[in-house]
């Protein structure tokens, strides 16, 4: 599959602060790619910049092989998106802010298209409806609507999610991945609800303070095979000093507190709960953790 | 073509686009019931401070409808800037306010061309509101008065122009105005694009146009030659210029305008003004982090 998006070293300066660090990935055709962080990890502005809100302090962005300072238009042509909450112009109706929207993409639909397209959100019957009178949940269909009038063959959803109830999110879900198994379309999504992030997604990234922590094919990262153990123990220190003077010691991920994560085979773990027994290093529990929010909370420290 | 239409009929579908319509409505149509209930003493009270010689003229003859044209102009020119200011100054500022512009930038349209055709957008506002209020107080005003020859006060003395020498005078007058309300539109867009929400650029160029106002009437000479010529707001005064006649022996020269080079300058001016605002907002906007 061919690259979709190619960033490279990407950086943001706000004066002193470092919003997002030298960050590099790769998003491939027709997947579904999370991209996972703290508040104020630097996800809203990578993706800013990804539109051109934000110019980069440093930094290479390829979309569909093209440089996008030297061809925003082309880009954003074939590129639809969702920024943050979908706030659209509330004294207009449904189908008037579709209209709109769709002739900036250049388009000029008549008004049985757009009601075809607002009723493949389920907003057929509202068309004619101010936005100030719909719910969040259907601000957020008619914000998907807006995204994607032109057909675009790549999506960036920033926290699709927020502010929806369970219905509003598993609609959502299953709307991601009809665009990206039924229709071929390259998704990149951030979004906080991490257990919904694992259901969609194919490939993940996980930036922390601007940097990334993590980059992969989702099912690799959460592999059963290469399982992720806590071990809370009564002296981190010791622990890892001790540890990485064998040939465990390379396999510890991270320490938060008294607990230590590591990464291992499934069959090393007897091995290693023999060898710290061994070694006198008092063990006070060991679990295994292997979702996605074991994972993030593993290499993000919280 | 499109996306000016898409600019026009957003500012055409907020109901408080029509404040300004309904406030000047309501203002011309109370100053001519005014003067038409109590215009001959107004007239008379105009007249007594001018010499005993403008005393023996009709009070019928001089109340007709290119004066209280005039008249309004007088009080609500200097005033419309403010209700301009209410749309342009939201042309940006509002769209950040409300998080489209984040959308709107992220489409596949240039930042220049966003800014172009928003500034069109108000510019155009500010059009309609000036024919809003060409219709109401010069056409309106000769529905109701009547036309005869146009008398206008300056200091000790009256322009007199004949009723068939006056209609070009307010079209070449409105004109003038547009250039002046424009350059008003350019600033508060300018401000509307450094900001976030559209109180402040509305507050601050009200702010600029009340101390620049007050600024050009004060009768002291220090300022006459150190601070007034800079003011767009001196310049915005020069429509008046066009009810300026020569004149021999106290006969009105036809068609005459006693100080055309004058207008010239302060249209010039204005002109400059309205680039300045529009170049610092680009340079400005084409820079711009969208965060909001």
């Amino acid at each position: 599959m061919s690259s979709v998006i190619e960033v490279r070293e990407l950086t943001k300066s706000f004066n002193e602060i470092t919003a997002v660090d030298n960050l590099t990935f790769t998003v491939k055709e027709k997947e579904v790619y999370g991209f996972l962080g703290e508040n104020g990890a630097g996800k809203s502005t990578t993706i800013r910049m990804l539109l051109t809100l934000i110019r980069p302090t440093n930094g290479e962005i390829k979309i569909f092989g093209l440089d996008l300072s030297t061809h925003r238009k082309e880009i954003l042509e074939r590129t639809g998106a969702i920024i943050e909450k979908p706030d659209l112009y509330k004294y207009l109706t449904a189908i008037e802010n579709l209209s709109l929207f769709a002739v900036m993409s250049g388009l000029r639909l008549d008004r049985n298209q757009l009601m075809d397209k607002l009723e493949k959100v389920g907003l057929g019957e509202r068309a004619d409806s101010k936005i100030k009178t719909y719910s969040q949940g259907m601000k957020q269909r008619l914000g998907i609507a807006v995204a994607l009038v032109h057909d675009p063959d790549l999506i960036i959803l920033d926290e699709p999610m927020n502010g929806l109830d369970p219905q509003g999110i598993a609609d959502i879900r299953n709307l991601i991945n009809h665009l990206s198994k039924d229709l071929g379309k390259t998704v990149f999504i951030s979004s906080h609800l991490l257990s919904e992030m694992e259901q969609v997604a194919d490939s993940l990234l996980i930036i922390h303070k601007g940097k990334k922590i993590a980059e992969g094919n989702m099912h690799e990262l959460l592999s059963p095979e290469q399982s992720r153990i806590e071990i809370e123990t009564n002296s981190a220190s010791e622990f890892v000093q001790k540890l990485n003077q064998t040939n465990w010691g390379p396999k510890i991920i991270s320490v938060n507190g008294k607990k230590i994560m590591m990464q291992l085979k499934k069959d090393d773990v007897p091995l290693l709960i023999q060898k710290l027994s061994e070694m006198k290093i008092d063990i006070y529990s060991v679990h295994k953790k292997n979702s996605l929010e074991d994972y993030f909370l593993s290499l993000t420290g919280d | 073509m499109s996306l000016l239409k898409i600019e026009i009929f957003k500012i055409f579908k907020r109901p408080r686009t029509y404040i300004a319509f309904s406030v000047i409505a309501l203002i011309i149509i109370l100053i001519q019931i005014a003067l038409k209930f109590g215009g001959e003493e107004y007239v008379g009270l105009m007249l007594s401070g001018m010499g005993d010689s403008f005393e023996q003229i009709p009070s019928k003859d001089i109340l007709n409808g290119y004066l209280v044209c005039f008249v309004i102009l007088n009080l609500l020119l200097i005033h419309i800037p403010i209700l301009v200011a209410l749309v342009a100054g939201d042309a940006v500022a509002g769209e950040a306010n409300m998080g489209t512009l984040r959308l709107l930038a992220s489409k596949p349209v240039s930042r220049v061309k966003l800014l172009v055709v928003k500034f069109m957008a108000s510019a155009f506002y500010t059009l309609i509101l000036l024919i809003w209020v060409a219709v109401l107080a010069l056409f309106l005003s000769i529905a109701l008065f009547g036309v005869n020859w146009l008398g206008v006060p300056r200091e000790l003395q009256f322009n007199i122009m004949e009723s068939d020498d006056v209609l070009w005078r307010y079209s070449l007058a409105f004109c003038f105005a547009a250039i002046g309300l424009i350059c008003v539109a350019a600033l508060a867009f300018m401000l509307s694009v450094f900001s976030e929400n559209s109180i402040g650029p509305i507050v601050v160029t009200v702010c600029v146009i009340i101390v620049f106002t007050i600024l050009t009437q004060m009768q002291i000479p220090f300022y006459d030659e150190t601070i007034k010529p800079y003011l767009f707001t001196t310049h915005m005064l020069g429509w008046k210029g066009f009810f300026y006649v020569r004149g021999v022996e106290g006969v009105t020269e036809k068609g005459s305008i006693e100080n055309l080079s004058s207008i010239i300058k302060s249209a010039g001016i204005l002109i400059g003004y309205t680039a300045v605002f529009l170049g610092i907002a680009f340079w400005y906007f084409k820079r711009k982090n969208i965060l909001s």
